[in-house]
C-alpha cells in the first residue's frame, strides 16, 4: 500500500488526470492505482489538501492551514488540477461517467510528516518539523528574528536578504514553515489493535483524519435506518447491520429509495468543543464537477438553516491575550441521522464528513505570547481544529 | 655496460609487472556465480513477493545483479570506493551492526534473568487500575439513558486511560464518587461494578519474556559500550602540523 502525500504542494502533479507519460487512464491503470493507494494524507505539517478556497468558492472554512509552495522549495504549488483531495474526488466521478474508471476512489488519513522522531501536532506545544530549520520560533517565522539571530546566520541586519521579510515594519524569517500547520492523526475504525487489524481497515478505509486533537468520528450510510435507535446501546451494530461505513461503495443506488445517512463526533477530551458537523457532498451536473457543504448538526441546541444549510454562529471566542476559550460554548458530542435535501436518484456522488471545533490559538499564536509579541498580521491568529471521514461514494 | 645493465633489468622488470598485471586482470574480470548467490537472489524475491522466482525470473535478477556486478568491479579498480563519505558510513554501520551481532549470540542462565527480575522490579509493576461500567446521561436531572460514544465498559484502565477518554480529574472522580453521578466533559455518568486493582508487582514467571529482553537489551548496550571504548582505545589521535 502507498499512501500519497502533500499533494497540496505537488503542483498539481498528485491527481493529475492523465499518467506519467501523458497517457488517458485506462482500466488496468485505475485498477492498479486503486489497488496500491486506496487511502491519501489529507493533512499534514506541511499543510492541508483538502481543499483550498480557489476550488471551492462556497466553502468557508476552505482556507484551513493552505501550504502554498511546492514541497521543498518557495515556489507557488499550481492549484487546479491535481493538488487538492476534494477537486481529486470531483474528477473521479467525472472520470467515472466518461467511462475511462475512478482511480481517485480514495480514504482519508492524517499524519505529521514530522522529521524529528517526536509528533508536532499540538497547537499549544509545536516545536518543529524538521528541528535543524524550525525549532525556535524566530526560525519558523512566527516571532520577529533578533539582529544577533541575522549576524549569526552571517545576514545583513540592515539590507536584509532573501530570507528576511518585512510585515508590519518587523524583520521575519522568510521561510515557508509559517505556513506550516500543527497537523495530524490518522484514525482507523479496526476490530482491534492488532497490526493485522489495522491494515485491514486502511485497506477498506475505514480511516479517518484530524488536523491534531483526538476528535472521534462515525459515518455511515444506507437504508431502513431505525431512527429511534440514535441513543440505543446496540446503535453501532445496527448501523453495520444495516448500512456501510466510511470508505465504502453503495452499488444499485437507482434500485433503492433515498440513502440515509448517520453521523456522529465526539470532541478529544483535551481540546476544545464541537461547533457544527458537516458533510459534504461531490456530484456532476451537466457534466460539471460540484460540491455543496451541508451542515448537518449544530452545536449547543442550534438548528441547521435549511435555506443555506448554515448552523447559526454559536459566539465562541478565542481570548488572544492568552489563547483561553469559554469551553461552555459548543459541544462535546454531535450526531444525528440525515438526508440530503438534494438527492436525485440515480446520481454519481460522493459524501464525506467534516467535523470543526469552536476556534483556538494556531500554534504561531502560542509562540507570539510566550514571547510577549503581537502576532504576525498575514497569518491566521485562530483555527478551527477539525476531522474528515473516508467518504462514502453512491454508484447508480 | 653498467647502464645497458641497467636498462635490461628495468625492461625485465617492466615486462614481469605487465605480465602479472594482465594475468591478475584476467582473474579480476572473471565473475563467479555459485549456489551461495542464486540462493540469495531467489531469497530476496520470494520476501518481496511471498513465492517462488519463475527461472525466466531469476534468470532476469541474475542478468540484472551480473550487471551491477561488473560496474561495482571496475568502480572499486579505480578506488572509487576511498574517501567517499557514503562508504565510509556505511562501512561504520555495517561495524556497529557486527558488533551488536556479537552481543546477541549471547544465552544467559536463569539466575541471571532472576537476578535482574529482582534488581529491576520497579518495572514489573502493573499500574493502579480499575474496571467500571456506566450509565451516561446528557444532562444531570434525567433517567434517560444515551449512548456513550468510547463504550460502556472499561476494565483494567489506568488513570491515563480513563482521563484521556473522559476528560482530567475523572479518575479520581470514580474513586471518590459516593453513588451519585458524576460529571465529565460529555455529560454525567452513574459508575456500577467499580473494581479498584491496587499496583502490583507482576510474578517472575510471567513477565519472563519481557525479562529476557530487557536484559539482553540493557547487557547488549553495555557490552557495546565496552567494545566501543576499547576499539577506540587501539587508536591515537594526532594533530599534524602543517
Amino acid at each position: 500500500m502507498a499512501i500519497p502525500h502533500n499533494s497540496n504542494g505537488s503542483g498539481a502533479q498528485m491527481f493529475k488526470l492523465k499518467d506519467f507519460d501523458g497517457n488517458e487512464f485506462d482500466s488496468e491503470y485505475v485498477t492498479k492505482r486503486l489497488r496500491n493507494e486506496p487511502i491519501v494524507e489529507i493533512t499534514q505539517i506541511k499543510g492541508t489538501s483538502d481543499t483550498h478556497p480557489a476550488l471551492s468558492k462556497n466553502d468557508e472554512w476552505a482556507d484551513f492551514e493552505i501550504m502554498p509552495w511546492k514541497v521543498a522549495t518557495m515556489e507557488i504549488s499550481k492549484v487546479e488540477g491535481g493538488s487538492y483531495v476534494r477537486e481529486a474526488l470531483l474528477n473521479g466521478l467525472k472520470l467515472e461517467l466518461e467511462g475511462k474508471g475512478n482511480p481517485f476512489k480514495f480514504g482519508f488519513i492524517g499524519s505529521t510528516d514530522g522529521h524529528t522522531a517526536a509528533s508536532s501536532l499540538n497547537e499549544e506545544n509545536y516545536f518543529a518539523k524538521v528541528g535543524l530549520l524550525d525549532s525556535t520560533p524566530e526560525l519558523r517565522g512566527s516571532i520577529p528574528i533578533t539582529t544577533q539571530a541575522l549576524l549569526e546566520r552571517g545576514d545583513s541586519p540592515i539590507t536584509g536578504g532573501s530570507f528576511q521579510k518585512d510585515i508590519d515594519g518587523k524583520k521575519y524569517v522568510n521561510a515557508s514553515s509559517i505556513s506550516y500547520g500543527a497537523s495530524g492523526l490518522a484514525a482507523v475504525w479496526a476490530e482491534e489493535n492488532t497490526r493485522e487489524s489495522i491494515y485491514s481497515a486502511l485497506r477498506r478505509k475505514e480511516a479517518f483524519a484530524t488536523s491534531g486533537p483526538r476528535i472521534k468520528v462515525r459515518f455511515f450510510a444506507g437504508y431502513d435506518f431505525n431512527n429511534e435507535m440514535i441513543n440505543d446501546q446496540k446503535l453501532i451494530n445496527h448501523l453495520y447491520e444495516k448500512g456501510h461505513s466510511m470508505g465504502s461503495d453503495i452499488l444499485n443506488t437507482i434500485k433503492k429509495s433515498e440513502p440515509e445517512f448517520f453521523v456522529w463526533a465526539v470532541q478529544d477530551a483535551d481540546s476544545a468543543p464541537l461547533q457544527r458537523l458537516q458533510v459534504i457532498k461531490g456530484y456532476v451536473e451537466d457534466g460539471e464537477i460540484k460540491e455543496i457543504v451541508f451542515d448537518v448538526a449544530c452545536s449547543d441546541g442550534l438548528d441547521v438553516n435549511p435555506d443555506n444549510y448554515r448552523c447559526p454562529d454559536n459566539g465562541a471566542q478565542v481570548n488572544l491575550d492568552d489563547c483561553s476559550y469559554d469551553s461552555s460554548i459548543g459541544s462535546s458530542e454531535l450526531k444525528t441521522f440525515w438526508k440530503d435535501p438534494t438527492y436525485i436518484k440515480g446520481q454519481r456522488v460522493f459524501y464525506y464528513v467534516r467535523v470543526l471545533e469552536n476556534p483556538t490559538c494556531r500554534w504561531s499564536t502560542w509562540d507570539a505570547l510566550r514571547n510577549n509579541v503581537e502576532p504576525r498580521s498575514d497569518y491566521p491568529k485562530t483555527i478551527q481544529e477539525r476531522a474528515w471521514s473516508s467518504p462514502i461514494h453512491l454508484l447508480p | 655496460m653498467k647502464e645497458l645493465k641497467d636498462i635490461f633489468i628495468f625492461l625485465l622488470l617492466g615486462i614481469i609487472l605487465v605480465i602479472v598485471d594482465n594475468s591478475s586482470q584476467e582473474e579480476q574480470n572473471k565473475i563467479f556465480v555459485d549456489d551461495q548467490l542464486l540462493t540469495q537472489l531467489n531469497q530476496a524475491f520470494k520476501f518481496q513477493f511471498d513465492r517462488e522466482p519463475t527461472d525466466e525470473e531469476l534468470t532476469n535478477l541474475l542478468v540484472s545483479w551480473y550487471e551491477d556486478e561488473v560496474l561495482y568491479q571496475e568502480a572499486l579498480s579505480r578506488g572509487f570506493d576511498l574517501e567517499d563519505e557514503i562508504v565510509r558510513r556505511r562501512l561504520i554501520q555495517k561495524y556497529k551492526d557486527f558488533i551488536k551481532t556479537q552481543a546477541f549470540n549471547y544465552v544467559p542462565t536463569n539466575e541471571e534473568l532472576k537476578n535482574f527480575y529482582d534488581k529491576n522490579s520497579v518495572k514489573y509493576v502493573e499500574p493502579f487500575s480499575i474496571s467500571f461500567s456506566h450509565n451516561f446521561f446528557k444532562t444531570k436531572n434525567t433517567n434517560q439513558t444515551d449512548i456513550f460514544f468510547s463504550g460502556s465498559s472499561f476494565s483494567y484502565v489506568d488513570q491515563i486511560k480513563v482521563d484521556s477518554t473522559f476528560g482530567e480529574g475523572f479518575f479520581q472522580k470514580i474513586l471518590e464518587n459516593n453513588g451519585e453521578k458524576i460529571n465529565s466533559i460529555y455529560g454525567w455518568h452513574e459508575i456500577k461494578n467499580l473494581q479498584i486493582y491496587p499496583e502490583k508487582l507482576i510474578s517472575y514467571e510471567k513477565v519472563k519474556d519481557q525479562v529476557l529482553n530487557d536484559f539482553m537489551l540493557r547487557r547488549n548496550a553495555e557490552l557495546y559500550e565496552n567494545d566501543i571504548l576499547k576499539i577506540r582505545n587501539k587508536y591515537e589521535l594526532i594533530f599534524q602540523e602543517e
